[in-house]
């Protein structure tokens, strides 16, 4: 189990910036995810880590020690590759046993240990199945395996689910977090499904265009976004620009969101508002006097929730509320929205 | 360090490809009448005998009619049994298509052997439409394969969304299919035209003696005693085979084609 | 139910009885000449004889045939050996530099067996080439024409096939899972072993096949041993076409290509029957 540390990680390719000054500290048994678009840069932080690529500037610590000068294949490092790279020549116990084999394990050792991860894994009693004859979730399963029988001080895992069908995925997503608790090996794992980061990591790391904009719990960065990119990436978000004057109402395009208490009464100048979709509230037309009123362009049902979907004054404002009783609002009709000020974050600017 | 060895390597094996080439330009510009190298005095004498001398002109024209139909032919078979599979996907067109690999699988002398004995009895040995069949025949693989890949990049959503608007099998054919393969189809023709130029063994025992190709021509001169104007028409052969793939690189993606990586 | 299609059945006629007619049917009929009688005056006389194949059995033909044998065996084996880690290496290049490699290896397939064979006398001959510079270099005293010789032979028959196996591999090296390279890295392949352990081992089906199809190739070159070899070196394919063009022998040329047509489709048969059973496994 090992900290790391990644101190100002820079990498270009040519005129490209994959990483910019990434710096990032990683505790021990923590369960990362990095985040992000693609292109945003978080592969590539995975791949300086594991030392199949190198930084252009900056250094890898890990338990306090350089690691850039450490070749790949010395770093004792399991990764689970996106197309799972699986040997096709190989059985499924020579596979997780392949890592014990370069390490010059002896024979019953390799076999005691890959059945030991067959079982670990869920997968008993197939070690001398060819790889060609699993199916997608076993193969998943071939894949961790190989990389946890190593015993790595890192355990790396490269969008490893994107090819599964939702309801495997959300399966394999829990089992890995299950693994993970109780082998307590430090996990990075990258991922472009906001999602699948919240469900599964202690922190997420969310990055943009090769810069760190956000790494906090899953709590932290939905609650409070500290960028407008994080409002917006990670779940459904209502980000507003509005004007605060102290002791005056917060206005919105001329439209008044009430008056701030707290931290936000002091407040002055154009900020930027988040509010989510389940803390504001519709009202009919009429009912409750505020100046914020939409017309609902488009209502859906997503299971326990509604989703409406309504323009003020050109800006789309999105809503969602239990669906214990049918819409009331249906496309076309007009409705009162209430935003309640203390569930707002203003994003720091 | 690895990677100057591999770098070593290659050299080695490029040196290896293109040195005897290089030696044979030499000869080729060289004044002197007797073969040697390093050339003392430039000339082009060698290139002017050969496009001006009739006992050249003579089997440049026959290489060059040769090819221009057998490719025909040849691509014509290659596009029919790609169609048929695709279509029918059925152990008909199956067998087609395994029946167009055959030619490669066997050793050409085989082939050569049973065309000569073949155009011998039909009473065209000594023809050039027998060298021509056989030669549209027998390179018959090449762009079948090649076209193959065209084929296989087609998706059937594309046909089914021309059908669905109204079209009949054959304006999707015209229309849809044929505009997407056409890249495959040109490679094919350019391949089995260069290759057909180049071919040896089959024109020679089909008709030989009759219709002298360019290679025999060549490999008389070089067995009886040879002058430079063969390294002139080596190296044009040498360039022209080099700017037709140059030129078919410009107009399609040739490392699509050969089935490279897409990045 | 589909409907029967009956335009695509017609359309397949076409290559159907083209192959059919000027592919299968010379073979055929190769084999009924190789039963007749030799006619010194034309092609042949029609008869029913084994006197063609008779002839195969003794020791001329014994030791031509072992000799085309051994001679595209280790031809076939240095081809794949050069040509497959120089593909691996290349499809590692970038795209302008693979276009290049890509560029020059067609026209080395597409050149024709008499002018690279024409070029590779130059080089080894006295009055143009390695000799001449060696003797320049004074690293040769006397130097003499290195062709025809049987290493001159497989070096023109290696440069005439390495084309081939290059551009064969070339698809499948480019289209391969580099993940599979890393992860062996990761798990603890030091990268120089990488090559041995994994590439290899994962590629041993299609290289065992592109040895097959390289010595099929190899024991049908003809202009190879002619201009390159001596006498002693040439393979069956010189004698076929020496026995049925030169000696006007038609049937027994075609008696002898028959037998290695037989053996032939017997080695390809045979190879195709292992792998299958290989992937049964």
């Amino acid at each position: 189990m090992a900290q790391v540390s990644f101190n100002r990680i820079r990498r270009t390719y040519g005129e490209f910036t994959a990483l910019d000054d990434v710096n990032l500290g990683i505790e021990s048994g923590e369960f990362i995810c990095l985040l992000g678009p693609s292109g945003c840069g978080k592969t590539t932080l995975l791949r300086i880590l594991a030392g199949l690529e190198q930084p252009t500037a900056g250094d890898i610590l890990v338990d306090g020690a350089d690691f850039g000068a450490v070749p790949c294949h010395r770093r004792n490092i399991g990764m689970v590759f996106q197309s799972l790279a699986l040997f096709p020549h190989l059985s499924v116990g020579e596979n997780i046993a392949y890592g014990l084999d370069v390490r010059g394990v002896a024979k019953e050792q390799r076999r005691a240990r890959a059945d030991e991860l067959t079982e670990l894994v869920g997968l008993p009693g197939l070690y001398d199945r060819p790889v060609s004859a699993l199916s997608g979730g076993q193969r998943q399963r071939v894949a961790i395996a190989r990389a946890l029988a190593i015993e790595p001080v890192l355990f790396l895992m490269d969008e490893p689910f994107s090819a599964l069908d939702a309801g495997l995925r959300e399966h394999l997503q829990i089992e890995v977090k299950k693994l993970q608790r109780k082998l307590g090996v430090t996990t990075i794992f990258v991922t472009h499904d906001q999602n699948e980061a919240m469900s599964i990591a202690d922190r997420i790391v969310i990055l943009n265009g090769g810069v760190i904009e956000q790494a906090g719990t899953p709590t932290e960065v939905y609650a409070r976004p500290r960028s407008e990119f994080v409002a917006n990436f990670v779940g459904t978000n209502n980000v507003l620009e509005v004007e605060f004057t102290p002791g005056a109402d917060v206005m919105w395009n001329g439209i008044s969101l009430g008056r701030p208490t707290g931290d936000m009464a002091s407040l002055h100048g154009r900020r930027k508002l988040s509010i989510r979709p389940e803390y504001l509230q519709l009202a009919p037309a009429g009912t409750t006097g505020t100046g914020m009123v939409g017309t609902v362009e488009f209502v859906r049902l997503l299971g326990a929730q509604i989703e409406t979907e309504l323009t003020v004054s050109g800006h789309t404002i999105i809503d969602t509320m239990i669906s214990d009783r049918p819409p009331a609002f249906g496309e076309g009709d007009t409705a009162e929205i209430l935003i309640n000020l203390d569930h707002a974050w203003v994003i720091p600017s | 360090m690895t990677g100057m060895l591999k770098r070593l390597f290659l050299w080695t094996i490029a040196a290896g490809l293109i040195l005897p080439f290089a030696v044979v330009f030499g000869v080729s510009i060289n004044a002197e009448s007797n073969i040697a190298f390093p050339p003392t005095e430039f000339s082009g004498r060698w290139y002017m005998m050969l496009l001006t001398q009739s006992d050249w002109l003579i089997p440049i024209g026959n290489s060059f009619t040769i090819a221009f139909f057998a490719a025909l032919i040849a691509v014509s078979i290659a596009l029919a049994a790609n169609y048929v599979l695709w279509r029918l996907n059925s152990g008909f067109g199956r067998a087609i298509f395994a029946l167009g690999i055959g030619p490669f699988l066997l050793p050409p002398i085989i082939i050569a052997m049973g065309a000569s004995v073949f155009w011998a009895e039909a009473g065209w040995y000594g023809r050039m439409e027998a060298t021509i069949i056989s030669h549209g025949v027998f390179f018959v693989t090449l762009p079948l394969v090649v076209i193959s890949r065209g084929f296989a990049a087609l998706s059937d959503d594309v046909i089914d969304a021309s059908r669905i608007m109204g079209a009949t099998p054959w304006q999707t054919f015209a229309k849809v299919i044929f505009p997407l393969v056409a890249p495959y189809v040109v490679t094919g023709y350019v391949l089995v035209a260069i290759i057909s130029v180049n071919e040896y063994l089959i024109s020679y025992m089909v008709s030989g003696f009759a219709v002298e190709t360019l290679p025999i021509r060549i490999f008389n001169n070089v067995r009886y005693g040879y002058s430079p104007v063969v390294a002139s028409a080596a190296m044009g052969f040498a360039f022209i085979t080099v700017l037709s793939l140059l030129a078919l690189s410009m107009v399609t993606d040739l490392l699509k084609l050969l089935g490279a990586r897409r990045d | 139910m589909k409907r029967f299609a009956i335009a695509p059945h017609l359309i397949g006629l076409y290559p159907l009885g083209m192959m059919t007619i000027f592919f299968l049917g010379p073979l055929a009929f190769m084999v009924v000449v190789s039963f007749y009688l030799r006619d010194p005056l034309g092609f042949y006389k029609v008869d029913f004889v084994w006197e063609n194949y008779g002839k195969f059995f003794s020791s001329f033909y014994y030791s031509v045939s072992l000799r085309s044998i051994w001679t595209s065996a280790l031809a076939s084996l240095l081809t794949v050996a050069l040509a497959f880690p120089a593909i691996f290496i290349i499809v590692g290049m970038r795209r302008k530099w693979q276009l290049v490699w890509v560029i020059g290896l067609l026209a080395l397939m597409c050149l024709s067996e008499v002018v690279i064979g024409f070029a590779w006398v130059i080089l080894m001959s006295e009055s143009a080439g390695i000799p001449r510079l060696l003797g320049w270099l004074g690293l040769w005293e006397n130097p003499r024409s290195l062709s025809p010789s049987r290493l001159a032979m497989l070096i023109g028959m290696v440069s005439l096939g390495f084309s081939l196996v290059a551009l064969m591999f070339y698809p499948q090296l480019s289209q391969r899972d580099r993940a599979i390279e890393e992860a062996a890295q990761t798990l603890g392949t030091p990268p120089a072993k990488v090559f041995f352990k994994v590439v290899l081992p994962i590629f041993r089906p299609a290289l065992a096949s592109s040895l097959v199809t390289m010595f099929v190739f190899y024991l049908g070159v003809y202009v190879m041993p002619t201009m390159l070899g001596r006498p002693q070196d040439w393979n069956m394919s010189v004698i076929i076409t020496d026995k049925a063009v030169e000696q006007a022998n038609m049937p027994l040329g075609a008696a002898l290509a028959v037998i290695m047509l037989v053996f032939t489709v017997l080695l390809i048969g045979g190879f195709a029957l292992a792998t299958r059973k290989e992937g049964a496994k």
